[in-house]
């Protein structure tokens, strides 16, 4: 019931990851993993891992985080995910292109506690233990 | 016959003659007065046969010209010819030009000493010669190709700079035949043009003529039929502008444009991500800090915390001077998307934003009747944000802060005004007011990155617009921006 909420971040800035993971492991519930770029991540999903939400930074090295998207959605296992894209600010031209992949939740960074339960409620899920989505 | 009878017969054929003739022609005697004339004569000057003995000057004040009446007599006493006496009158027909001739008579004994005046009115005939002349001169001024050609496309005229643009000059052109000096490749076939000018039209084309020297020229070519008045073709007009420079500038503008707008996408990419570029390690100074400040504060000295909280406060600026500046920058590439905007809806709809953390505070905020304008929608709403954001931060040590909005139509400009009992400013800085990066108030007592201002008045500008302020320090502030009724 009370299970740890697996998280995947995907970031390759430490210091934003290290930001992003004090403000979220403030809250004991989550079990954060982090990967530093794109095809890191796409390997540590094929090994099988199952996160409950992706925090996505569209930034990356290597496979920029669009195309990162796109394979996240391309593969059955990983296309239900749900994923929270990170952005600089909410200008990013990225976003607009996120959104018409699916993904209508962001996060303008640094990511804060509050920011994040209110772009997974974005989502239809909710917080507290990170319930199953409303239909 | 007896020889006064004789006489008498030569007289009536005389008087047959002179009368038959079309020339206006007048017999005057010895004293210069009229003892006949033909009904040419009498036509010309509107005259009657009772002037029959009166003198010229009698029968017409316009006869009265200085040294006329001496030039007769002169042609009567020494026998020798008036010839090509040309004179200019008003008469009461109009202003007549003349060219008088006059002799003396040989004449039968009772007619001696008579003097034959023959008048030619030359007056059509001076004014289409000027008429000419200001046509040649007009000709020869226009930097234009100018060619007449008759019905049958033979060359008329050829004007100078017909012989400049294509190289024959007027001496080798006129007569021939058009197609003989004129080579020339066009966006109309000759049969179609040939077949509008029948038609009466004008037409007009582009395309390449060929010089005497062998180059082609890019010309553009008007074709004019020319008709009479009963609408008989009578030949033709062709005007030929040298169409290379306009061609060339063209072409430049073309370039340029295309830099231009190469320049300002570099311009937009390098903004957007210098201004991403640099909100990453501003971001970890001030997320770090926090850090330091949230989780450290029990081990921190008050002084080591106010340390911290300057690193954080300034950081916090810069990033909001980044987002400034980007707006800024973008503001003057982006096109503007003009239609009706509700002003005030536009500003009702501000208020919770611009109230938003306020709460404590006592603001009285009142927007009164806002004409709507014509603008961009988007910019006119940067524009009453950050006015009224100013005017909400501005009043901060107010204990009741109030804020006035209106708006009324002057002349053919919508103006609107923002009024505040804030901190005020200075009017000695007035000019700075609106400067980029001005600002006139320590960040310490206000925060501000002196973009705002600068921001609004960009937009206003760029709507056709003008912006202007008054305040008093320690009293208040008002802002008004002007708008033209009219689509910017």
């Amino acid at each position: 019931m009370n299970r740890p909420v697996d998280i995947l971040i995907v970031e390759d800035s430490d210091e934003d990851a290290e930001l992003t993971m004090r403000s979220l492991q403030k809250q004991k519930m989550t079990k954060l993993h982090r990967c530093s770029d794109g095809v890191e991540a796409l390997e540590f999903l094929k090994g099988g891992a199952m996160p409950r939400v992706i925090l996505l930074d569209l930034k990356l090295p290597k496979l920029n985080g669009l195309e990162v998207l796109r394979e996240l959605k391309k593969s059955d296992a990983t296309k239900s995910i749900p994923v929270v894209v990170l952005t600089s600010s909410k200008e990013d031209r990225d976003l607009q292109a996120a959104y018409e992949l699916g993904v209508n939740s962001y996060i303008v960074k640094p990511v804060e506690f509050d920011k994040f339960v209110t772009a997974i409620e974005t989502l239809g899920l909710y917080w507290v233990g990170l319930n199953e989505p409303r239909s | 016959m007896a020889p006064v009878a004789r006489i008498e017969e030569a007289l009536a054929y005389a008087r047959s003659i002179v009368d038959l003739v079309q020339q206006p022609l007048a017999v005057l005697d010895r004293d210069l007065r009229l003892s006949h004339a033909n009904p040419a004569f009498y036509d010309l000057f509107e005259l009657d046969a009772d002037v029959v003995g009166k003198r010229l000057a009698e029968m017409r004040s316009a006869f009265d010209i200085p040294g006329f009446v001496e030039a007769l007599t002169s042609v009567i006493e020494s026998s020798t010819p008036l010839r090509d006496y040309e004179v200019t009158r008003d008469f009461p027909s109009g202003t007549k030009t003349l060219v008088v001739q006059a002799s003396a008579l040989a004449a039968p004994r009772e007619h001696a000493d008579a003097l034959l005046v023959a008048f030619d009115d030359v007056s059509e005939r001076r004014e289409t010669e000027r008429a000419l002349r200001q046509h040649e001169y007009l000709l020869a001024a226009i930097t234009d190709t100018v060619i007449t050609l008759d019905t049958q496309w033979r060359i008329l005229s050829w004007n100078p700079a017909a012989e400049k643009f294509l190289g024959y000059t007027a001496e080798e052109a006129v007569g021939k035949r058009s197609e003989e000096v004129i080579t020339i490749e066009q966006s109309i076939d000759r049969k179609a043009l040939r077949e509008k000018l029948t038609l009466g039209e004008v037409v007009s084309s582009q395309g390449k003529i060929k010089q005497k020297a062998g180059t082609w020229v890019d010309m553009e070519s008007s074709t004019v039929p020319v008709r009479d008045a009963d609408g008989k073709a009578l030949g033709y007009v062709v005007i030929m502008h040298d169409f290379r420079a306009t061609k060339e500038l063209e072409r430049q503008l073309r370039e340029h444009t295309s830099d231009v707008e190469e320049a300002n996408k570099e311009l937009d990419s390098f903004t957007y991500s210098v201004s991403h570029d640099l909100r990453a390690p501003l971001r970890a100074i001030d997320g770090f800090s926090r850090i330091l400040v949230e989780d450290f504060s029990g081990r921190m000295s008050k002084e080591e915390m106010r340390l911290l909280d300057v690193i954080r406060k300034n950081t916090q600026q810069m990033g909001q001077l980044i987002d400034d500046l980007l707006a800024f920058s973008r503001l003057g590439r982006k096109e503007m998307s003009v239609g009706p905007v509700d002003m005030k809806a536009l500003c009702v709809d501000l208020v919770p934003e611009v109230l938003a953390g306020t709460e404590a505070r006592s603001i009285d905020m009142r927007a009164k009747y806002l004409p709507p304008c014509i603008g961009d929608r988007a910019l006119l709403r940067q524009v009453w944000l950050n006015l009224l954001a100013n005017a909400v931060k501005y009043t901060r040590k107010r204990e009741h802060a109030v804020i006035s909005i209106s708006g009324e139509e002057i002349g053919d400009e919508l103006v609107y005004k923002v009024e505040d009992n804030g901190a005020g400013f200075d009017m000695q800085y007035i000019d700075k007011l609106f400067g980029v990066f001005q600002r006139l108030h320590k960040p310490a007592e206000f925060e501000g990155t002196g973009v705002g201002l600068a921001l609004v008045q960009r937009i206003v500008r760029r709507h056709g617009g003008r912006v202007w302020a008054e305040g008093a320090l320690g009293s208040g502030a008002t802002f008004w921006f002007s708008l033209p009724k009219r689509s910017p």
